[in-house]
């Protein structure tokens, strides 16, 4: 049987048909070395162990955050011979494993995210309070689902939950919870807080939340968010670029939601302060009615009083101009057959007369009359 | 779906309003009337609205 012999080319094609048949996945774990990016676009690495090393190359979007060399990481993705370049591993996921290089890695992109002001204080939200349509992101059926969902129904009603079931951990997780993110920031109908949660776990299984593309989705949420992920002691770069964090994802439901039983006390002590205030105002108004009850009395008998002094004053002035007042200085009025003699002309010896002086008035007879002449300025008198 | 919780708000908030405007030194007797029956007839609704409103959940699967 003739060898078979082959061009170059068909030789790294033909290579390269077998490897990506028998070896369509893996996933490889190291320690990384060589670590260098290229134009902000391309990555190359190496990862190695006591005896071999394997080059490695893929592009920045797959990385986790950055990386150091001496990092223990778990590479997934497919062996290539390349035409030129040799032998690589065309890197389609990188996780750092192990306590050290998952601190070390949240730790390098902690630093990084924070020099670009992603967990500054200035950038948090409030939260709306109480919320109507809450997006809630975590795994179905797990322990933080149930426990937020329990704490809500206990604290408040009328809410709209959309829950968006995602993985909470291995390499699948942080791509669903940012495309859970996505979703809620583009829906037509937003909703008034995103929700993420996620119970207690190792390291490993919290990996995703300190993913940097998790924690810039967080960050860079439209909709405010509110993060819990783990125990109380655990920490994630998620919660940190989130606009509040809860300690627990039950901690999350009760700082989100007020408590419908101090809403009820709340509003029942509005209605006792309705009513005090309306008897309140009630009161005084009574108060200014007695007043002015009060102060129309008073005005009526000032009225009184005013027409009481006019009415003296004009009696007194009557009195002062009375026609017979002069009867009280002496004077006397002389009537006959009741019409007032003003002159000695108006009668004659033996008439009658009446003399009216004061207090009462006399009746006479006319002897004789004696008529005063004015002659050359003296006063002579005649008789008739 | 229920719009209970955006009524709730605005269930609270015109019933604080109304608290506010009853307590002003200048108002009417009628006026304290009317703002205190449209406030307890509210506090009827809040207190309706947290004894029954219970909250709804739907599904939103992120596709893999």
């Amino acid at each position: 049987m003739e060898p078979v012999v082959f061009s170059v080319s068909d030789f790294v094609a033909y290579l390269n048909q077998t490897l990506e048949m028998a070896y369509p996945y893996v996933e490889v774990e190291g320690e990384l070395s060589n670590f260098r990016v290229s134009k902000n676009k391309w990555v190359y690495f190496d990862i190695k162990d006591e005896t071999a090393t394997v080059r490695c190359f893929g592009t920045v979007y797959m990385l986790p955050g950055p990386l150091e060399d001496g990092m223990l990481v778990r590479i997934a993705g497919s062996p290539r011979l390349h035409p030129l370049y040799n032998f690589s591993f065309n890197v389609q996921s990188v996780v750092p494993v192990g306590d050290g290089a998952l601190r070390k890695a949240a730790d390098l992109l902690m630093a990084k995210l924070a020099s670009e002001g992603l967990f500054e204080d200035s950038r948090k939200r409030p939260l709306p309070f109480p919320p109507e349509r809450i997006a809630l992101v975590t795994a179905g059926g797990s322990a933080a689902y149930a426990d937020f969902v329990k704490i809500a129904a206990a604290r408040w009603g009328g809410l709209q939950i959309v829950h968006y079931d995602v993985l909470v951990q291995g390499e699948q997780s942080a791509g669903q919870v940012v495309r859970a993110l996505e979703q809620i920031n583009k829906s037509a109908e937003l909703a008034d807080v995103v929700v993420l949660v996620r119970g207690g776990g190792s390291a490993e299984d919290l990996a995703a939340f300190n993913a940097e593309r998790v924690v810039r989705a967080v960050a860079g949420s439209r909709v405010p968010t509110l993060v819990a992920i783990g125990h109380e002691v655990d920490l994630s770069l998620a919660e940190l670029a989130a606009d509040r964090r809860a300690s627990t994802p039950s901690n999350a439901a009760e700082l989100l939601l007020p408590d419908k039983h101090a809403e009820l006390s709340r509003t029942m002590a509005s209605r006792r302060q309705l009513a005090t205030v309306l008897v309140q105002t009630v009161a005084t108004r009574r108060v200014t009615l007695r007043h002015s009850r009060e102060q129309l009395t008073r005005q009526l008998t000032q009225v009184f009083a005013q027409a009481e002094q006019q009415l003296g004053f004009a009696r007194s002035l009557l009195l002062a101009y009375r026609p017979l007042r002069p009867l009280d200085q002496g004077f006397a009025l002389v009537l006959r057959k009741g019409a007032i003699v003003r002159s000695v002309t108006a009668v004659k010896p033996g008439d009658e007369i009446e003399v009216k002086l004061t207090d009462g008035k006399m009746l006479s007879q006319v002897k004789s009359i004696k008529k005063t002449m004015n002659t050359g300025g003296k006063n002579v008198e005649t008789t008739n | 779906m229920s719009k209970q919780p955006i009524s709730y708000r605005a269930m609270q908030s015109e019933l604080d309003d109304i608290l506010v405007r009853l307590q002003a030194e200048d108002i009417e007797l009628d006026q304290a009337i009317a703002l205190h029956d449209k406030g307890q007839k509210l506090a009827d609704e809040i207190e309706e609205y947290l004894k029954k409103a219970e909250n709804t959940i739907t599904k939103h699967r992120t596709e893999a």
